[in-house]
């Protein structure tokens, strides 16, 4: 099952401002009346997402089916953070419409984490938490990890390095830097 | 006895209005999860026994909204206690959309948007964002009514471009 990533969605809502409801492709969209994102916890909140949902609401409702292109682009960004990285590709093909908001995705969620999905081996990495945490473990910025042969430092160099951290380590907790470790 | 007596303080409740004029009546905590509810009525100002309403929102999927918010806000501090905690919690996230169409879950989409559900609306969007990973242009297509708006030819040009996009692709599956 893939991971809970949260889009950042603070940041999304402060700097970008996008076109309204994505209707019939990406010509239209473009003509359509920009709705600006209103900060989180701003009263005009309620209004203005009132608004804006009732217009992508009315429409794009073909036979009952709600369309992906139908929900806010807002929303299709944040469901497109929630992707895996290699799933993105994909997307592009769909249509100009999603291409567009995972293009978007792409800049906004994976600069901020490291993509999980090793192609090496094809199983999904069982990261069931789905909490805040997470996002603490992602290195911001952190670069793809390459999984490329290298041959191991000797044991020579290992036991140097062993050696240096376990005295960093005592250093530490004597300055009782290491404090709520969890207990397991 | 003395403890139900301690225990014991009025419910504040809060009225919500669907669009289908069914009235909801909420347990302040749950309707605070609601971020338009809670920015509606504010610190100070709204008085708690206005009824809002809410002419977006069907009242199918305000039952399903609530039902989230209230296993939701009694699963969460015990995720917090314990290990234990979390992961029933992780189990929960997992199991609670798992019998929900695609459509049903758009549906709710657009509700848990409306009403700044956050905490659903996250769930709901990885749900469909699992549905979708690894699945071939096609299923996508289908799975949403989207029609390709490429022509043949730009097809062609990003099917090569992106050749390795279409490799180890999930066959597609039965009809959802």
């Amino acid at each position: 099952m893939a991971l809970g990533k949260k889009c950042r969605s603070d940041s999304l809502k402060r700097s970008v401002s996008f076109g309204g409801a994505v209707g019939e492709g990406f010509v239209r969209a473009l003509g359509r009346k920009r709705v600006e994102i209103v900060e989180l916890g701003s009263p005009k909140t309620p209004l203005k997402r009132q608004r804006s949902a009732c217009f992508d609401f009315n429409i794009d409702f073909e036979d009952g089916v709600p369309k992906l292109e139908a929900l806010p682009r807002e929303i299709l960004i944040k469901i497109l953070c929630g992707v895996d990285h290699e799933d993105l590709k994909q997307l592009f093909h769909v249509s100009k419409a999603i291409r567009e908001a995972t293009i978007i995705a792409k800049q906004w969620h994976f600069a901020y984490s490291t993509p999980r999905k090793i192609r090496a081996f094809r199983t999904k990495i069982d990261f069931s938490e789905w909490n805040e945490d997470l996002d603490e473990i992602e290195a911001p910025n952190a670069p793809k990890q390459k999984r490329l042969h290298r041959a191991l430092p000797s044991r020579k160099k290992l036991n140097e390095i062993s050696v240096n951290l376990l005295d960093s380590l005592d250093e530490g907790m004597r300055r009782g830097l290491f404090m709520d470790e969890d207990d397991e | 006895m003395s403890t139900e007596e301690d225990t014991v303080q009025e419910k504040k409740t809060i009225s919500l209005k669907t669009s289908d004029d069914e009235v909801f009546e909420l347990e302040e905590n749950v309707a605070m999860e609601f971020g338009t509810v809670k920015a509606f009525f504010g610190d100070d100002g709204v008085p708690r026994d206005m009824m809002m309403p809410i002419p977006n929102v069907h009242s199918k999927e305000l039952t399903r909204i609530i039902d989230f918010c209230t296993k939701h806000l009694d699963l969460k501090p015990k995720a917090e206690l314990d290990e234990a905690g979390k992961k029933e919690l992780r189990k929960f996230y997992k199991e609670y959309m798992k019998e929900d169409t695609t459509e049903r879950i758009m549906e709710l989409i657009l509700a848990a948007d409306y009403l700044n559900v956050n905490d659903f609306l996250d769930l709901l969007n990885q749900t469909v964002a699992d549905r979708i990973s690894n699945k071939s242009v096609e299923y996508v297509r289908k799975l949403f009514g989207i029609e390709s708006d490429y022509t043949p030819e730009e097809e062609e040009a990003l099917r090569e471009q992106y050749a390795w996009a279409f490799e180890g692709v999930d066959e597609d599956p039965a009809e959802d």
